[in-house]
């Protein structure tokens, strides 16, 4: 056994001074001699054939050393499950953010000038922005193949015996907006050629993947281009897809000179991809008792103009939709739909937000007609380890949820649901809760990662990872990890993160589970350095020992002998084994369900929020008074940064319920900066309480699991279900924005009523 | 986005050569804390012209009370005046709405002068000025003259002033004993946004509750900034019940004439200005124990 004393210690991150003062370098803080500033000219139009391109005034521009279009790019297409999307637009232009040319010039301002003078001849095309329309076989085609880019279907046990033998049966349709990531650093990079190299720098979550596809578009091998991802302003999954790096990598292999390229705030409105726009129809099955039978469950998403990971989310979409219920039978049909809004792709929660408000606004709704305690009837249908799920998959991993819906039963908040006295006569207060639940890993499909470990000349540790730092703290959760599989202070690790060059690839920073890949790989390299120990000791003494042990600062070998690990790095480095270790760690899965990417997952996060509102009837304005965040952690890493995680996704959430409203009409959008599109501010993020569950992940490093999405998927339910409590109002679809429940409460009389009342 | 690395700025230290310059130099635009010009002057609404920047001319920075006067100088930033005792006591509407015009950062380098000038018809400071009668000091080489702020503003961002003269000092007389009102603001979130309806309401009741005098703004719903007499006359001379209340704050339909725009419809609007004007009745009524 390990001694442990970084790990669930409060550690305070090893970034956190750095970014703190403004000394820490974010890739839009980096500039370079010599450097072309690099402007991206985009479609004027949603849906339009791009007759003409004429460049040539703004290549006699008098500081302007090249203008790009489709014709410079070797291979136009890209993306990470279907290559549909161009590096530059060349038959048509598909969404209002489409690239169409780059302007490289010696300033700023000479590059947006040129932009002006670049000649687009349009023939507009009428565009399709409405999921529903785009899968009628009419609909004008955003691309050849037609609207639907994927879909499934799945008919999971007795669905029309649980339907034919229910006592009560409940329909709705819920519907969830596209949300903007809006990270406070926008897409951004720098790149420069090195030894014969591309190096972009830029702001990323996996600097292998980029490689990949900034070598496909070039049609260079990827041992000619470098990627290098430094601190990131925030991600959220906006960061997945290419954003920067192809434009930043042909500007410097075609000029040979270092670029730089930082999108504008409406840039990133516009360009940056999109939570997936939601329409969810559920019909629930269930006993009078309360026992769910069966979801029928009909699921539309708003692609956007290119597939991105599309297809990856409508699977998460379809894997959680059923919320985290021991639900027998289901049937589900789920379409990703193509449409001329922006892209839609990755973002925190990966299409489990949108169900989960939709079946956990369901089983309030389900209560209601049950006259149940909402909070009970979770608690009767939650899942437990070892159950079947619907997918006839059995839940081995950690199943926190009972624990969690528990802990909410009694906490002082939903006690005090009920006791609603308000200061004002137009005030209402409520009190909701909701469940969540979503697979981390990427499930079914097949997932690798690989760190390196070097023993440190001095005797310190190095650990190496393509991890990206994009806020959330995992360089030191992964220094804390390696200082306890090996006995060393966890300031006496250090590590380098998110560069081809020198890191191995530690795939992707996304689905929750950076840290739970990155931190196995971490044990799989302890472990090789163990074996390396032993063969040194089998060439020193003649006999392979049978026990390695760290500690201390200390390799102990079958409690004869011990090597301060100075000393053992020296030994390595003399005998020529190296100071160096892989640790490779392969992500357990199963089989994907036939008609399914990544369906199931072994691994699932599981939480419950309960929210605190007050509504004004008078204005429909709601205000998020106290959340609770009571998160199935696993075993916690780092308190501060877990806290730090689930605050941050309650705060997003909180934005995605009630006011973040990309305004989109007929393809244009309309809010296109931040102060037209809200994200909450300090003023609007009441205090926070976040609970951890810590339950066993036996596969996780130290009985660690994902968290950096949980957070967030259950707060919208939580609150929509406070306004009901609130108001007897039952709104469905989000954002619930002010002019929105202020419309729903007037057309339900309430504000009527409240005149009646006090005249 | 235009850029601005071409634009001149005159930087000047006093009245007399900001005027001066404003006399000599043609087209230039006056900027203070620039907290709207400079993103109008980047997005291209307004046209890209060279600058007076007057954020450096001290003697336009202070509060006084004089003469029964409140006199606050033009280039007096929200922050100073949200912290300043003087306006504390003889105008709060107004210290009110300086506190909610956006961050803290917005509140120290935003001026009352700039925010005037500016003339959105969701400017904050605006409506408290309207209900407070309060006057404007226009200066320029023909001296100085005095106007109403009512009579400040001839249309949509339509100034009484020519493009020699500035506005140095705003005047607020104080209302009086028995006066007592609220600002308020309807934006989408608590912290930072612009009005999608503000207003300010201002009443003075007899101690048995009866309205003698009754002074209601509302911004964001007109071309500018407006009073309701049709909301002041059910006011004055009626007891503050809730039926009056209402009624008052229905009436302000008649003087009102909102638009659609990204933040919220104009039947919104509407309702809001009903609602907003009774909720702020509803509250100087409990404060005066008018009703319980």
């Amino acid at each position: 056994m390990t001694a442990q004393r970084a790990v669930g210690a409060p550690v305070a991150r090893r970034d956190a001074f750095e970014k703190a003062v403004g000394a820490a370098k974010y890739a839009s803080d980096l500039f370079l001699d010599d450097m072309l500033w690099v402007a991206v000219l985009r479609s004027k139009y949603p849906h339009a054939r791009i007759r003409r391109i004429d460049t040539s005034k703004a290549e006699s521009h008098p500081n302007v050393v090249a203008v790009f279009t489709h014709r410079d790019v070797p291979v136009n297409r890209y993306g990470l499950f279907k290559k549909d999307r161009p590096v530059l637009c060349d038959d048509k232009v598909r969404y209002i953010g489409d690239p169409i040319a780059l302007v490289a010039a010696e300033t700023r301002e000479d590059a947006l000038e040129a932009l002006k003078l670049i000649e687009v001849d349009y023939e507009p095309l009428p565009p399709v922005t409405d999921p529903i329309e785009a899968m009628r076989p009419d609909a004008p085609k955003v691309h050849d193949d037609g609207n639907i880019c994927r879909e499934v279907h799945l008919r999971l046990g007795d669905v029309d015996g649980a339907f034919a033998r229910a006592d009560v049966i409940v329909e709705n349709t819920y519907r969830t907006g596209a949300q903007i990531h809006a990270y406070l650093e926008t897409e951004a990079g720098i790149s420069y050629m090195e030894d014969g190299k591309i190096v972009v720098v830029a702001g990323g979550q996996s600097p292998y993947r980029d490689r990949a596809e900034i070598a496909h578009a070039l049609n260079l091998p990827e041992e000619m281009i470098r990627v290098v991802t430094p601190y990131v302003g925030g991600a959220f999954g906006g960061k997945d897809d290419i954003t920067v790096q192809i434009h930043l990598a042909l500007v410097t292999w075609k000029t040979g000179r270092p670029a730089r390229l930082v999108w504008s705030r409406e840039e990133s409105m516009m360009a940056g991809t999109k939570r997936h726009p939601a329409i969810i129809k559920i019909r629930t099955a269930a006993t009078r008792d309360g026992t769910i039978l069966a979801n029928k469950i009909e699921i539309v998403l708003d692609k956007g103009a290119y597939t991105a990971l599309g297809p990856a989310v409508l699977d998460v979409a379809v894997e959680n939709c059923n919320g985290p219920y021991r639900v027998q039978a289901s049937q589900i049909d789920a379409y990703l739909v193509y449409t001329n809004n922006m892209v839609a792709s990755a973002f925190r929660g990966f299409g489990a937000p949108q169900v989960i408000f939709a079946i956990e606004r369901q089983m309030d709704l389900l209560a209601k007609k049950l006259g149940m305690d909402p909070l009970e009837l979770r608690l009767k249908n939650a899942l437990r380890k070892g159950d079947r799920y619907v997918f006839g998959n059995v839940l081995e991993g950690s199943v926190g949820i009972a624990q969690c819906l528990e802990v909410a039963r009694s906490h002082p908040l939903w006690r005090s649901r009920g006791r609603n006295s308000c200061e004002w006569p137009w005030l209402r207060r409520g009190v909701g809760v909701a469940a969540a639940m979503k697979g981390y890993t990427i499930g079914a499909l097949p997932d690798k990662g690989v760190v390196a470990l070097e023993l440190l000349r001095d005797g310190r540790v190095l650990v190496k990872g393509s991890f990206t730092e994009i806020g959330q703290g995992v360089i030191q959760a992964v220094a804390q990890i390696a200082a306890d599989l090996l006995g060393v202070s966890v300031d006496d690790v250090e590590v380098v993160f998110a560069d081809t060059e020198v890191t191995p690839d530690t795939s992707v920073t996304s689905a929750s589970r950076q840290l739970f890949l990155a931190g196995n790989a971490v044990r799989e390299a302890v472990e090789a350095l163990r074996e390396r120990v032993a063969e040194l000791e089998g060439r020193l003494s003649g006999r392979r020992p049978a026990r390695v042990e760290f500690s201390g600062g200390w390799v102990f070998i079958d409690s004869e002998r011990r090597y301060s690990l100075q000393e053992l790095a020296r030994l390595l480095e003399s005998t020529g084994l190296g100071r160096q270790v892989l640790g490779v760690y392969e992500v357990p899965r199963v089989e994907p369900l036939p008609g399914t990417l990544e369906i199931p997952h072994l691994f699932y996060m599981f939480g419950v929020t309960l929210a605190e509102v007050l509504v004004n009837l008078l204005t429909g304005e709601v205000t998020v008074s106290k959340v609770v965040s009571i998160v199935d952690a696993g075993r916690v890493i780092n308190p501060i940064t877990f806290t730090g995680q689930v605050e941050g996704a309650v705060a997003q959430g909180i934005g995605f319920a009630l006011m973040e409203d990309a305004k989109i009409r007929d393809g244009y959008l309309l809010t296109r900066d931040l102060s037209t599109y809200l994200i909450p501010s300090s003023k609007d993020v009441p205090e926070i309480e976040v609970i951890p569950v810590e339950t066993e992940e036996a596969e996780g490093p130290f009985g660690a699991k994902g968290i950096g999405e949980i957070g967030i998927i259950s707060v919208a339910p939580a609150i929509l279900n406070a306004v009901a409590d609130a108001t007897g109002v039952e709104p469905n679809a989000i954002p619930l924005t002010h002019e929105r429940l202020y419309w729903l409460l007037k057309e339900h009389g309430l504000v009527e009523q409240l005149r009646r009342a006090s005249t | 986005m235009q850029h601005l690395a071409d634009v001149e700025v005159y930087s000047v230290r006093t009245l007399r050569e900001a005027l001066e310059l404003l006399s000599s130099v043609k087209g230039l635009r006056v900027i203070a804390g620039g907290t709207d010009l400079i993103v109008q002057l980047k997005t291209g609404v307004v046209p890209k012209t060279n600058l007076l920047d007057v954020s450096r001319v001290d003697e336009l920075r202070y509060v006084r009370f004089e003469d029964g006067i409140l006199r606050i100088g033009a280039l007096t930033t929200f922050m100073e005046i949200y912290r300043s005792e003087l306006v504390r006591r003889h105008a709060p509407l107004l210290a009110e709405a300086a506190f909610t015009v956006g961050s803290f950062q917005i509140m120290n380098k935003g001026t009352i002068g700039g925010n005037i000038v500016n003339a959105s018809p969701a400017a904050d400071s605006l409506p408290p000025l309207y209900a407070l009668n309060a006057e404007l000091k226009i200066v320029g080489p023909r001296g100085e003259r005095f106007v109403r702020i009512q009579d400040f503003y001839k249309g949509y961002k339509k100034l009484d002033l020519m493009a020699d003269e500035l506005v140095a000092e705003v005047r607020i007389r104080p209302p009086g004993e028995g006066y007592v009102g609220h600002f308020f603001k309807h934006g989408l979130r608590r912290g930072d946004a612009i009005a999608v309806v503000n207003g300010a309401v201002l009443l003075r009741l007899s101690p048995e509750g009866i309205v003698r005098d009754a002074r209601v703004a509302l911004g964001a719903v007109a071309p500018t900034v407006v009073r309701s007499p049709s909301s002041e006359r059910v006011l004055v001379g009626s007891r503050l019940s809730p039926e009056v209340m209402w009624r008052a704050a229905e009436a302000v339909v008649n003087d009102i004439s909102p638009i659609d725009d990204v933040r919220g419809s104009a039947a919104y609007r509407r309702e809001l200005s009903v609602n907003y004007v009774f909720m702020t009745l509803y509250r100087i009524a409990r404060e005066t124990g008018v009703v319980a």
